[in-house]
This record gives C-alpha cells, structure tokens and sequence, in this order.
C-alpha cells in the first residue's frame, strides 16, 4: 500500500503546469504578506524599528521596573501632546518611534496591553466566582442546564493567568492573513481533479482494474490526495509563518493563547505556538473535505474538468453563503468556517447537546470530519466499480 | 492449462456484440482477427473479465475468471496506450509491478530484464510522453508480460511498431507461447502467419472459423486467382471482386482476387495467404 501511495503521490505532483503555479502563487503570497504586514504598525522604517525596539525592552516576565517605564514614557509622551505644539516631523530627536504621537500612541497601546494581561488573574477570578455563584442559583432554581453551562464557565476560565509580558502584534496579523488559503485552494482543485478521472482519460483505466491491487487503489489515491494536500498546505503555512517572522519579532510563542487580545475570552488555555498549529489543523481539515469532495466526483466522471468544475462552484458558494448568509445551521456544516477558526474559539459559546454545554466549536469540526468520511468512503467506493463499458 | 469460452453473447443497448461465441484455447499463441465491430473488443473484455456477458461463460482452468487469483495470472496490453506522460519507462514498470503485486525484490530484475527484451534500456529514464508510438507499444507490452502471465491478452500490440520492431515482437511472442495462453487482436495478418497456433475469425459478434493459418490457407485453394488487366478492365474487377493486389508493371496490372469464381477464363489459381482468408471472409469489392 505505501508503494502505491508514494507513487499516485507522485502522479499529483509530476506536473509542471502545478509547479510553476505553486511558485508563482508563492512569489505572490510573499508580495502579498510583505504589503499588508507595511501598514502595521507604520510603512515608515524608522517608526516600525522604535517600535519594535521598545516592545523587545519591556517584554519577558512582569518586572515593576519595565512597567514604571512604560507609564513614564507615556505620561512623558501624553503630556507633549496635550501641550500641542508638536513637530509631526519624522526621526524627532528624544523620540522612539521618531513621532512625538507616535510615541504617545506606542506606550498608550503598552500600557493597556499591560493593564489588561497584568490584571488578567484577577479578571477571570472574578468571572470563576460569579460563573460558580450562578451555576448554585441555577441549581437551586432546578435549572440543571444553565447551572451545567455555568460550571463549565467556571472550570474554563479558573487558573487562568499571565506571567509574562510580550507584543502580539506579529501574531494577531499572522492569523488576520487569508490570502494564502485562497491561493491553496486554487492549487488543490486543479491537483486532486484527476485524481481518478485522469485512469480514464490515459485510458489506464482498464489497464489498472485488470491488477491484483485494484481494489486498494482507490484509498492509495485518497491517501495520496490527503498527502499532497497536506504538502501544499504546510508548504504556504511555512512561508506565511516565516515571513511574518522575519517581519515580525513574534516572541512569546509559549504565552497562553488568550494573551491576544481577539482570545481575550477563548475557552482555549493552550499556548500561542499550538493555536497557530490547531488554526492550521481546521485549515487543513477544511481542504480535505473539499479536496475529498473534488475527489469522489474525479472517481464519478471521466473528464477532469467536471470535478474541478463542480468543486470550485461549490467552494465559490460556500465562500459566499459564510460571508452573507447568517444562519447558525449554515455555518455548522459549512467547512469553510473552519478557515477563520478564529471566530470559533475566541469566545465562549456552547450549544446544549442532550442538555449538557458542548463548546460550539466541536460542532463544525464534527460537521466537517462526517463531511470528510462520507465524500472519502464515496470516492473510494465510485473509484472501485467496474469499468464503464459493463452495463 | 486451459481457458474455455461457452456460448458466450453480450447485448447492448442498440447492438448484439457478440453471438453465441464458443473457442477453447490451450497453450499457444491465438489470433483474434476480424474487421472494426466484429466483437475482438468486447471479446477480449469478457476474457478479461472487465465487462460480464449476458450469457455464456468463461473458465479458466475449469473455475470462472475474475477475482485477484485471475488477475494475478493475466497480462492485458489495450490498444492504443497512452500511460503516464509524466513517468518514466522505469517508473512506470515500477508502478505496475506494485499494482500487480510484485515486491520491489522481485520487480527490479524482472523490470531491467523486460526493459531489455523490448530494447528500452537506453531509455529508461526519458519521459513516457517523449516516447514515439512504438516505443510506447514496447512499453506496454514489457508491462503486459511484468507478471510472467499465464495469459496474456494483447490487443493489436503492432499497431505503430516499424517492421524491425515487428518482426522483434513476433520473435518475442514465439518465445512466450510456449507455456502460456496468448491472444493476439490484430488487423495485420503477417503478425499471424508464422506464428500462430490457430486463428480465430469473428464478423458482426459470430465466430466464423477457428483453425490454423494453415487450414485456413488450404481451404481458400481455388478461391485466389492471378489475372493480368488493363486500364479499364481493372475497374470492371474493382468493382466485382475483392481485389488482394493490384501490381502495376508494362501498362498492365497484375491482379490478385479472391472470389469463388474464376473472374476471367485466363485468371490462374494463386498460392492462398493468410491475408487472402482476411480478405475472403471480410473484404468487400469497391
């Protein structure tokens, strides 16, 4: 089985028409993060390296020494300001940023990012207790179902704290980008599209039912769909990250996920550096399941445009309808939710399931893994039957 | 060993393929000849067991074909073979020792021994789509025989091979059917004439006539006569017999015709080919 895996592995990727995409699309993706990433925090050299600098002064482990600083500097930067009468000129002398409201507005951003992480203990032992003090009056009133979700609360957000300190900005624009999963999904339609219906368009087709293996081919091509997917996938998912790192300092990775501040609330209490790998995962579970998708209608038909045909309107609708259309069943078994994750776990929500709270997210991942079994066990079960010519 | 075809017929939808076909075959080299639509195709198939037949039945050995024991003993080179165009000979044998189920031990004598017969060694590493139409047919039939078949089924396996690379194949064939079932769909009777055990002639889904070229030739005596005509007696004959050869030589034509009657009281018997059988049961006058 592996040897016919690595070899319709190869039958994907042996096409130079798909290489040449994947480089371009990569030239572009890099062009792409470079312009974004310019306008934060500024496009201006000078500025972005103050402010980089000052964040690299202050960060690590709470030091009373770092936080005076900041609030030094910004009562300093604040008072300049109010006085009016600032230059606006660039590379101001005394300055970091170079700006004397640059300045202001760096340490205003520090020194509420402090505020927020420093007293982030404290924060959530206040919602544990309130969500603890709820869940016995629920209780008490016989509303087992909301007493249940408020003891969830509790347990989520208990323990929770913030022993360090560092700047997320490289993180919170890191997980904003999407270009590359758009340019991912126009190299994995054009690349899975054949993946069955090429055997009839080389007229191998035949040739292949007529061995020992046949039967076990058409998982061999699903597992290789999946890998090759997978390739091309961690393939942009490293450059983007790369490239916001040599672009960013992006430090902390080991710093809880709800440091950021769009995870502020996020039932997730695992590190930054695993969030960027599980926002990779509903990524990638999300390209299986249309790249499943493309592959039992490949093993329907002869012709490789109509999978690659009918997968990118599908994906074209699904795109829209989690863009304009608001409806919670929509957007459970819709895959592409999966792409801006993020909107799934910053915040606590849960469903009632049999009257227990399940966390939402479980339902599009589950949605999205019953999608990816079903269109995997029909490609697999289309790519088995016989010949055509049989009736 | 011994591959019995009963009464077999398949109708489709608009066409009855193939008639109550009944042919045995044993050890040897088969030809399979008939002109387009005849059922070679569809034959071939059911043998193959790609497609089932609406009655009838195909045994091997006694047991009906199909299933993975089956196909571990049949080799099958379709007609006009494209593979993979972004493979490489090599890569592509290596692939087809893994479908059929042969471990990488095994495979890799086999497939540089095979490589060798078929005199693609010097072009192992090039790209199947930068291969000519006979070197690509050499290729598939190395991939036919990569299993060591016990039946081997080629369908019209010259088709694109100049006569060197014919008369090769032809050499490779005989050396082959000695201890296995070959079955040889072709259009180009020389394929058959030597090397042939027996020659099966099927027209409009019927078998015709199963025998050795032999045979065959023998029972056309007095149906092949040699006639000399001019300009426009070669029309009248055009037009009322099959015509198997017309040499132009001194403002004359020398003519082969295959009819049951003698088209001209000076027409003399000619020595019948296998070519002439082809001609007799599925030429038409023009």
């Amino acid at each position: 089985m592996s040897r016919m895996i690595a070899f319709e592995f190869r039958k994907l990727l042996r096409n130079r028409l798909l290489l040449i995409m994947t480089l371009l699309f990569g030239i572009l993706n890099l062009f792409r993060i470079v312009r974004v990433s310019a306008q934060y925090p500024s496009n201006v050299e000078s500025f972005r390296n103050g402010y980089f600098a000052v964040y690299d002064e202050v960060s690590g482990e709470w030091d009373n020494e770092k936080i005076q600083y900041v609030l030094t500097e910004y009562k300093k930067a604040k008072a300049v300001v109010d006085a009016g009468g600032y230059s606006t000129e660039p590379d101001q002398p005394g300055t970091h940023t170079g700006y004397v409201f640059g300045d202001w507005g760096l340490f205003e951003e520090i020194r509420d990012a402090m505020d927020r992480l420093y007293h982030y203990e404290g924060t959530m032992t206040a919602l544990t207790q309130r969500a603890a003090d709820y869940a016995a009056f629920y209780e008490e009133k016989g509303n087992a179902e909301q007493a249940e979700r408020n003891r969830k609360i509790a347990a989520t957000y208990q323990n929770r704290s913030v022993h360090a300190f560092y700047g997320t900005l490289g993180f919170e624009r890191y997980l904003k980008y999407d270009f590359s999963t758009l340019l991912i999904l126009f190299l994995l339609l054009p690349m899975l599209s054949p993946l069955f219906a090429r055997e009839h368009e080389t007229g191998m087709h035949g040739l292949l039912y007529l061995t020992p293996q046949y039967q076990r081919l058409p998982l061999a091509k699903l597992l290789a769909g999946f890998l090759a997917a997978a390739a091309v996938s961690v393939l942009f998912f490293a450059e983007d990250i790369l490239v916001f790192r040599y672009l960013y300092p992006m430090r902390g990775l080991s710093q809880p996920v709800y440091t950021l501040p769009d995870y502020f609330y996020s039932p997730l209490s695992c590190s930054i550096g695993c969030w960027l790998l599980l926002n990779g995962a509903c990524k990638l579970l999300c390209f299986l399941v249309l790249g499943s998708l493309c592959a039992a209608i490949s093993a329907a038909v002869k012709k490789e445009l109509v999978p690659f045909g009918c997968t990118a309107a599908v994906t074209v609708v699904l795109l829209v309808t989690d863009a304009y259309v608001e409806s919670p069943v929509l957007s459970v078994f819709n895959p592409v939710t999966l792409f801006w994750s993020g909107r799934l776990f910053c915040e606590f929500r849960t469903v009632s399931v049999c009257g227990t709270p399940v966390f939402y997210f479980w339902l599009p991942i589950a949605a999205a893994a019953a999608e990816l079994l079903l269109f995997s066990a029909l490609a697999v079960l289309l790519g088995k039957r016989r010949s055509r010519r049989d009736t | 060993m011994q591959l019995e075809i009963s009464n077999i017929s398949k109708q489709y939808p608009k066409t009855l393929a193939l008639d109550n076909v009944s042919v045995t075959l044993d050890c040897g080299l088969y030809g399979l000849l008939g002109p387009n639509g005849a059922g070679k195709t569809t034959l071939i198939s059911i043998i193959t067991a790609l497609v089932q037949p609406t009655a009838g039945t195909v045994r091997y050995n006694g047991k009906p074909v199909g299933g993975r024991d089956y196909m571990r003993i049949l080799g099958f080179l379709p007609q006009d073979p494209r593979f993979y165009a972004n493979f490489t000979a090599e890569e592509f044998l290596r692939y087809m020792a893994a479908m059929k189920g042969l471990d990488r031990k095994t495979a890799k004598p086999r497939i540089a021994d095979l490589l060798e017969q078929v005199n693609l060694t010097e072009h192992k590493h090039k790209k199947i789509g930068a291969f000519s139409g006979g070197m690509r047919q050499r290729l598939g039939i190395a991939q036919a025989i990569l299993n060591d078949p016990e039946i081997l089924i080629l369908d019209e396996p010259t088709a694109g091979l100049d006569p060197k690379e014919r008369v090769r194949f032809r050499n490779l064939l005989s050396r082959l059917s000695g201890d296995r079932i070959i079955l040889l769909a072709t259009h180009i009777v020389s394929d058959l004439e030597c090397a042939a055990k027996e020659v099966i002639l099927l027209r409009e889904g019927r078998l015709l006539q199963k025998a050795s070229p032999l045979s065959l030739q023998s029972a056309l005596a007095g149906k092949v006569w040699l006639v000399q005509a001019d300009e426009t007696e070669l029309g009248q004959y055009t037009a009322r017999f099959i015509i198997a050869n017309a040499a132009a030589a001194d403002g004359k034509y020398a003519l082969r015709i295959v009819s049951d009657e003698k088209p001209h009281p000076s027409a003399v018997p000619g020595q019948p080919r296998l070519e002439d059988v082809y001609l007799y049961y599925f030429g038409e006058p023009t």
